[in-house]
């Protein structure tokens, strides 16, 4: 029998999305498990705003389209980011084989799930799953239902049946498109990210929430953070929340620094964005300036911002 | 032993001694447009009477370059006889002596002979004194100061076009040799000799560095950047510490005379320190783009 706690006692010496290391006791003490960058309401305000227009467009079975969409083709790259993470890239396939399985059978299976999963043995494996299908009913593409096999207990919400029935579509047979699967992911990321912010700023009570249930553990049972996702994509999130529209390696460099990332694991996120990695993402542009690189976000997703604030403001009505 | 030698408009350090910029400032961009912005404000100047800085984004620009370099000691003697001449020009004294218009340096002769090349005086070698023509931009400059007396950035114009002026002259002469000192933007440069009796060229290198850092990233449509890009290139050039502070301090308008160079300057906690984040005048990005699209059709 699998025993499984979800229960986590988290240090208040860190952010527990972006990984900063705190120095100061202030720091701890004033916001104990987020940072000052995470915490901030514009982040969390854009992180709705992406969330809510994404579900219109999901709901209307636009996924299709999602590299005509500004917002479905920016969470479609936060899931790129997320799918080349070493660790969150089997949950990523375990959300596009139960999209799959569910627009050809109607329902999704254990065993299926599990052929996807990474680990050593099965218990892990299951343990994996299970996160994954807590993880899902967090972010609202599962619900709670009742009855014999899993695909009952944890019943797909109406906005996961629409997108298994736009993907119905394409030919599902050999897996999803890229960018198909990554918008579905990335929604589901962005959903998660957004619903650990609240229940760190809560107070972190209870067995985690969002995307901290897909956090890795180490062998002692300790809680680790997934940076090599997590950092770069609150950083751009806070940047274009903050209304800015290029930014530099450097500052980029100076910004994980303190959250532990450097070396090799940052010149893979700088790689990474400026596609020197072969990547299907197009969040900036990059322009390299003899030195170091420049990034510009893309102008669509400028636009997106733009038009959200907009909103906002209530001086548009679309 | 390899000789080693400094870009003659940025001041980096180049370790191959035969070249005479850095790669920088060779970059095809910015004489390219830097090219079509003289053209440009030349055939503007010829047409307006009037420099309106105000209202004329490109007048603009030039103006706020020319800000950037009046906090330098060497410059801001320069600046000081560009004002004599306006002030002067205006009433009508239209000669002067060189001896009258030192202002702390010992020879101002390049700078006058700059003046000279770009049409804003005559000078007179034999009698050592200048004089200022009636088309001079400096007259120009004295009728907008009387439309528009208070605060108005026009003063700074003269420096801001001799500068650039100087910088596509220097560009447009390496193409064909070697550029001597006096020509193109040494101008600027003062000579002086050390205890051993060599001579020794100083450039005004905080004002050139900005210069070409300002110039830079607009030729290559960068809007945003923030003080860590500017570090990472001034050090480059050697510019750090106090040095390195007053640069900072006159891109963020911390001093007295502002431009308009940036719509918004924030500081940002990057890592554990706050930075300063710049972002271009949206005039001047426009610029940027009309006068790259006019290049295109």
């Amino acid at each position: 029998m699998i025993i499984y706690s979800t229960d986590v006692q988290l240090s208040n010496d860190r952010c527990w999305i972006c990984g900063y290391k705190k120095v100061t006791r202030s720091e701890m003490v004033l916001l104990p498990y987020l940072c000052s960058w995470c915490s901030r309401e514009q982040i969390v305000t854009l992180i709705n705003d992406i969330i809510t227009d994404a579900e219109e467009h999901l709901n209307q079975g636009e996924l299709g389209r999602c590299e005509d969409i500004d917002t479905l083709s920016f969470i479609a790259d936060i899931g790129e980011l997320g799918i080349r993470h070493p660790y969150l890239n089997q949950f990523s396939r375990i959300l596009s084989t139960m999209a799959v399985q569910l627009a050809l059978e109607h329902r999704y299976t254990f065993d299926k799930l599990l052929k996807v999963v990474d680990g050593g043995n099965v218990p892990t494996k299951m343990i994996r799953v299970y996160e994954c299908i807590t993880f899902l009913r967090d972010v609202g593409l599962l619900e709670d239902g009742e009855g014999r096999y899993i695909y009952e207990r944890y019943k797909p919400s109406s906005l996961l049946l629409d997108l298994t029935a736009s993907v119905e579509v394409v030919d599902v047979e050999k897996g999803l498109p890229p960018r198909v699967a990554g918008c579905i992911t990335g929604y589901a990321w962005l959903r998660g990210i957004s619903a650990t912010i609240n229940w760190l700023k809560e107070g972190a009570k209870g067995g985690s929430k969002g995307i901290a249930k897909l956090y890795p553990r180490s062998e002692d049972g300790k809680l680790l953070i997934p940076k090599l996702f997590t950092a770069p994509t609150m950083y751009m999130l806070g940047y274009l929340a903050s209304g800015y529209n290029e930014f530099s390696e450097d500052e980029l460099r100076a910004w994980l620094n303190p959250r532990g990332i450097s070396g090799n694991d940052a010149n893979f996120i700088v790689n990474l964005l400026a596609r020197v990695i072969p990547s299907n993402h197009r969040l900036i542009n990059p322009f390299y300036d003899g030195h170091a690189y420049h990034f510009k976000f893309n102008i669509s997703y400028i636009r997106m911002r733009e038009r959200y604030r907009e909103r906002r403001r209530g001086r548009s009505t679309t | 032993m390899r000789e080693r030698s400094r870009c003659i408009i940025c001041g980096e350090l180049i370790r191959n001694g035969v070249k005479q910029f850095c790669d920088w400032c060779q970059d095809p961009k910015i004489e390219e447009i830097l090219k079509k912005l003289v053209d440009d404000v030349d055939s503007l100047l010829q047409q307006a009477n009037r420099i309106d800085v105000q209202t004329n984004p490109m007048f603009s620009l030039i103006a706020d370059l020319g800000i950037l370099g009046l906090r330098h000691p060497l410059l801001a003697s320069f600046s000081k006889v560009i004002a004599i001449l306006i002030n002067e020009g205006g009433k009508g004294v239209r000669r002067f002596k060189i001896s009258t218009l030192r202002h702390g340096q010992k020879d101002i002769k390049t700078f006058i002979m700059m003046l000279h090349d770009f049409g804003l005086v005559i000078y007179d070698d034999m009698k050592d004194e200048i004089t200022v023509p009636d088309q001079s931009l400096l007259l120009k400059i004295k009728h907008e100061l009387e439309v528009e007396p208070r605060r108005n950035p026009v003063a700074a114009f003269a420096l801001g076009y001799v500068t650039l002026k100087s910088i596509l002259k220097t560009l447009e002469l390496a193409k064909q040799r070697r550029v001597e000192y006096g020509e193109g933007v040494t101008g600027l440069y003062s000579v002086t000799k050390d205890m051993t009796g060599k001579l020794k060229f100083i450039m005004p290198k905080s004002y050139m560095t900005t210069l070409a850092f300002v110039l830079g990233y607009w030729a290559k449509g960068v809007i945003e950047f923030s003080e860590l890009d500017i570090h990472r290139f001034m050090v480059d050039r050697g510019i750090t510490g106090k040095e390195f502070s007053e640069v900072l301090a006159t891109l963020s308008c911390a001093f007295a005379t502002t431009h308009a160079l940036y719509e918004r300057v924030s500081v940002e906690h990057i890592g554990r320190y706050p930075i300063h984040r710049f972002k271009l005048n949206e005039e001047y990005a426009k610029l940027y783009e009309r006068i790259r699209m006019r290049g295109r059709i």
